[in-house]
């Protein structure tokens, strides 16, 4: 070993090696390459330069020849179909129709259309994105103030990542190696209190702040029926997709493709989809598993290096034997993500972040749970976080992009308005600390 | 130089399309599968193999259009201040950075396609030689390395086109800091 003629401690090395990443980080090196190239330092020095070159040769094969890692771009084309194909229009109209007539029932309805979406579209700033294109001209028709439409698809585009398929819940159960099917089904409950606890925010603006909602429009019975009537194909893919994974007849990645092809046909067959918006679609996957990919060879070889220093094992024992509660610390965790949130994408967080954090917290004891049951109500702990990330400022992405969309809303405003939705995330997520079972209790159907 | 980056440029494009293709196909491959499987009781044999095996070119082929768009995400938080050559500069640095640590990828999977091929390593049941995917990625690891390159290039002459996502975000930034530069005149004149 290199680092012991150089006189280095296994530790000294892991330190070094994260250190040497964060500068790197801060002046704006890519992150897949800082983590790159400190692990190629660290793995030299804890092994040997041919130790590092034996190890190189098979690492892009073995690590992208991957039966799971297909879930991640099949799930992404699924959402690119079904944004290049015109389904969000016809459930923003299929919720409005539904739920419309009550004050404030567009935004509502907004919020319901980005549940439905998030059953075909894993990621949250695409959900917002989509949903927001439909909904924004017509809630701004209707009267809605700039603060609360923005703040609505804002909010309800984190969604997207919370309803099942969700592309950062597959990254965690790959890094983790824990089983997709039995994350998925831990969050459908939370997924559902989210969506209900986005409309009581809604309801909530409405009677707070009336002059910014304006009343609902009763539509006729035939309306209705029309507006339901174009949303059938895409419950049946949910249906088909998710019963099959949770009835334990696919696979994630046979769920993923049957996803994939049907979003493909039913937006073929609706005329909307054509040689462009398919070639959009697949750039689109390129581009975004391209980018998770990266930063995942990145982040194996940092693994490596900080697994042989030994780091992530002895901090885990040194958190374990440290007399805090578990509770704080996981408490303590969740804050830590929230504040790295404000400075980092949420997927390169996680990425970062897991191979040392998940071994602490399974060190833990956390209500007496088993290895699994903690793995996944871990899991969901982190995805309430990367949800409140994604809208909580100073760089709440999904703010951002509907701020964008939206042109003539000042920021500010719509950070005033994601507020009420912010106040449901954390009640959600202390709901989700006090009592797992709120996530736990279906994955023990998951066949 | 331009002829190298337009030659990149499309490489790039067309390998994307390339592997989104492979990737519906496997999709369509597996669903047929199933159907196989559950009404005839007669799945595609070796399915689960093809699509780890495909898995390997099609996230490869994805890798290079990647970073040619700047999909290669950075943390701006600390630099956001500093002035627009500084980071052009460190950006520069960084698309370089990001070459070099892939070019040892590439070298090294290369030179694994002759070792793997020696070893007559083949794929469970229905005996696919794995070195024709170590040859398929490498190429794939290559243009990513050219496409850092060709980034390197542009961003250094300021001409790298942002992408789609990277231009909301810093339309949304100047929004931003317009608006704090009048909050801080409204907050002195009152």
């Amino acid at each position: 070993m290199m680092a012991m003629e150089l006189g280095l401690s296994q530790l000294s090395v892991g330190l070094m090696v994260m250190g040497l990443m964060l500068a790197l980080m801060v002046i704006r090196i890519p992150i897949a390459a800082t983590m790159l190239i400190p692990g190629f330092i660290g793995y030299i020095l804890l092994s040997s330069p041919a130790g590092l070159m034996s190890y190189m040769k098979g690492v892009a094969y073995a690590k992208l020849a991957v039966y799971d890692l297909s879930v991640i771009p099949l799930f992404l084309l699924m959402g690119y179909f079904a944004t290049q194909g015109g389904l969000s229009r016809d459930l923003f109209r299929a919720a409005n129709a539904l739920i419309g007539h009550v004050k404030g029932g567009m935004a509502m309805a907004a919020v319901l259309a980005c549940a439905l979406f998030g059953t075909v579209c894993g990621s949250s700033i695409a959900t917002a994105a989509t949903i927001g294109q439909v909904a924004i001209p017509e809630m701004k028709k209707l009267g809605y103030s700039g603060r609360v439409y923005t703040a609505t698809l804002a909010a309800g585009g984190t969604l997207g990542i919370l309803i099942p398929p969700s592309v950062i819940l597959v990254v965690y159960a790959i890094l983790t190696e824990q089983n997709i099917a039995k994350l998925f089904a831990a969050a459908a409950i939370p997924g559902v209190i989210a969506t209900i606890g986005y409309m009581f925010a809604v309801a909530w603006i409405a009677r707070k702040y009336p002059q910014h909602v304006p009343a609902g429009v009763r539509l006729s019975r035939a309306e209705r029926f029309a507006a339901y009537k174009p949303v059938w194909p895409i419950l049946i893919i949910f249906i088909t997709v998710f019963g099959g994974i949770y009835g334990g007849v696919f696979t994630p990645t046979e769920a993923a493709s049957v996803g994939a092809v049907c979003t493909f046909l039913v937006a073929f067959l609706k005329g909307e989809l054509k040689w462009d918006g398919i070639q959009k679609s697949l750039l689109g996957t390129a581009q975004n598993s391209g980018m998770i990919f990266l930063i995942f060879l990145g982040a194996d070889l940092m693994n490596s290096a900080l697994a042989l220093s030994q780091m992530p094992a002895q901090l885990a024992q040194f958190v374990a034997s440290s007399g805090i509660s578990p509770i704080a610390i996981i408490v303590m965790v969740l804050v830590f993500y929230i504040i790295l949130g404000g400075v980092m994408d949420e997927m390169s967080m996680i990425l970062l972040t897991l191979p040392i954090i998940f071994p602490i917290i399974m060190g833990l004891d956390l209500y007496g749970l088993n290895a699994e049951q903690k793995a996944i109500w871990f899991g969901m702990l982190i995805l309430m976080v990367v949800q409140i990330g994604l809208i909580a400022p100073p760089v709440g992405l999904n703010v951002y992009v509907i701020n964008g969309m939206a042109k003539d809303v000042p920021m500010i405003e719509s950070y005033k308005g994601v507020m009420p939705f912010l106040v449901t995330d954390f009640i959600r997520t202390a709901l989700l600390v006090i009592f797992p079972g709120l996530c736990l209790w279906l994955v023990q159907f998951v066949k | 130089m331009n002829a190298f980056i337009n030659t990149v440029t499309r490489l790039c494009k067309l390998f994307a399309v390339i592997g989104g293709i492979l990737l519906l196909f496997i999709a369509a491959m597996t669903m047929v599968s199933i159907i196989g499987r559950f009404f005839l009781d007669m799945p595609i044999r070796g399915d689960f193999e093809m699509t780890k095996q495909g898995m390997g070119l099609v996230v490869a082929s994805f890798i290079p259009y990647c970073i040619l768009n700047g999909g290669n995400l950075i943390v701006d938080f600390f630099t956001t201040k500093t002035s627009l050559k500084t980071q052009r500069i460190l950006d520069t640095i960084g698309a370089l950075a990001t070459g070099a640590g892939l070019s040892l990828f590439a070298w090294k999977a290369t030179e694994a396609i002759a070792d793997v091929r020696e070893s007559n390593e083949v794929s469970g049941n229905i005996d696919l030689p794995v070195w024709w995917i170590y040859a398929g990625m490498a190429p794939s690891l290559w243009l990513a390395v050219f496409a850092a390159i060709v980034l390197a290039v542009k961003t250094w002459r300021g001409d790298h086109q942002e992408s789609e996502a990277e231009m909301i975000l810093r339309e949304a930034a100047t929004v931003k800091a317009l608006e704090e530069k009048n909050m801080a005149k409204q907050g002195a004149a009152s």
